[in-house]
């Protein structure tokens, strides 16, 4: 297995690079299907190859809380322009992942704060992880798409 | 990180002039993704950087998630639809968009449309 160079400290778009050359992609079947809002369809998470790729490498990425802080600075009124982007460099990366852990980290960074971390308070899940096989086949009546009400592990999870 | 370094903040010509290279580092493509996930039926990228996940959104909507934040939202970002999409356009920065993710949306006249894209943004980063 290619071993990852000591990356702490190397700015972030440098790892990325080694990675696109010394890396496969690795296309996830997991997919994140969410709803952050009662008014609109479901929304698909769609994991990157690449970005899966340093996931379960380890050493590149830096922990998902860098990116909460960047958030809540972008937040704050005034906020021109990240003074903070060292977090994301000199932060000391995190270790490889496995998938799953891979697409929980995942779902922290990219899917709204609102939706993870209150996910399971309603009458039905916010948010459910899948496989793509269990997604419609095709994109017919893409807008209504909502998370099926009645999940089983084994059926399709939105409709 | 054991890689090559030329260390220079100009680079002149014997004629034409010279540029600061700072504004070359700053103005290469940082991301990039060629991806059919708003295509009809499948879902994956075929080819990126400096993206960590693309959000289908609905028809023809979807967000694209940086792994670098930009400096902030200034960045510029330009996108087309991959194939034969006569009149189709893809505009970006729409609703929601920050330093680390853009949202983009596929229209054909006045209806938003699924398609293949091919998406660069140019920008400092974070």
């Amino acid at each position: 297995m290619t071993q990852t160079p000591e990356f702490q400290g190397t700015h972030l778009f440098d790892r990325l690079c080694w990675a696109k050359e010394n890396l496969d992609g690795v296309q996830s079947d997991y997919r994140v299907v969410y709803e952050d809002s009662v008014d609109e369809c479901a929304k698909i998470l769609v994991p990157d190859p690449n970005w899966m790729a340093c996931a379960l490498q380890g050493g590149i990425l830096p922990p998902v809380q860098v990116y909460w802080e960047l958030a809540k600075d972008e937040a704050e009124e005034g906020f021109t322009k990240h003074t903070r982007g060292y977090l994301l460099h000199n932060t000391e990366p995190v270790e490889a992942m496995t998938e799953e852990q891979a697409i929980e980290y995942l779902i922290m960074k990219d899917c709204p704060q609102h939706v993870w971390r209150d996910w399971d308070s309603g009458n039905k899940p916010k948010l459910v992880i899948c496989r793509k096989e269990q997604l419609p086949a095709t994109r017919e009546w893409r807008n209504a798409w909502k998370i099926s009400e009645d999940l089983a592990t084994d059926e399709t999870v939105a409709a | 990180m054991a890689l090559g370094k030329i260390k220079a903040d100009t680079l002149e010509h014997s004629t034409v002039g010279s540029v600061d290279t700072n504004h070359l580092v700053k103005s290469i493509p940082k991301a990039h993704i060629k991806s059919n996930v708003l295509n009809t039926g499948v879902t994956s990228n075929e080819s990126s950087f400096l993206i960590s996940s693309i959000t289908d959104e609905g028809l023809g909507i979807a967000n694209v998630n940086f792994t670098n934040a930009f400096v902030n939202d200034g960045y510029t970002a330009i996108g087309t639809v991959t194939g034969i999409y006569v009149g189709a356009a893809l505009g970006t920065h729409m609703t929601g968009a920050t330093s680390s993710l853009d949202n983009i949306r596929i229209y054909r006249v006045n209806a938003y449309l699924d398609a293949p894209i091919s998406y660069i943004a140019i920008g400092e980063l974070a």
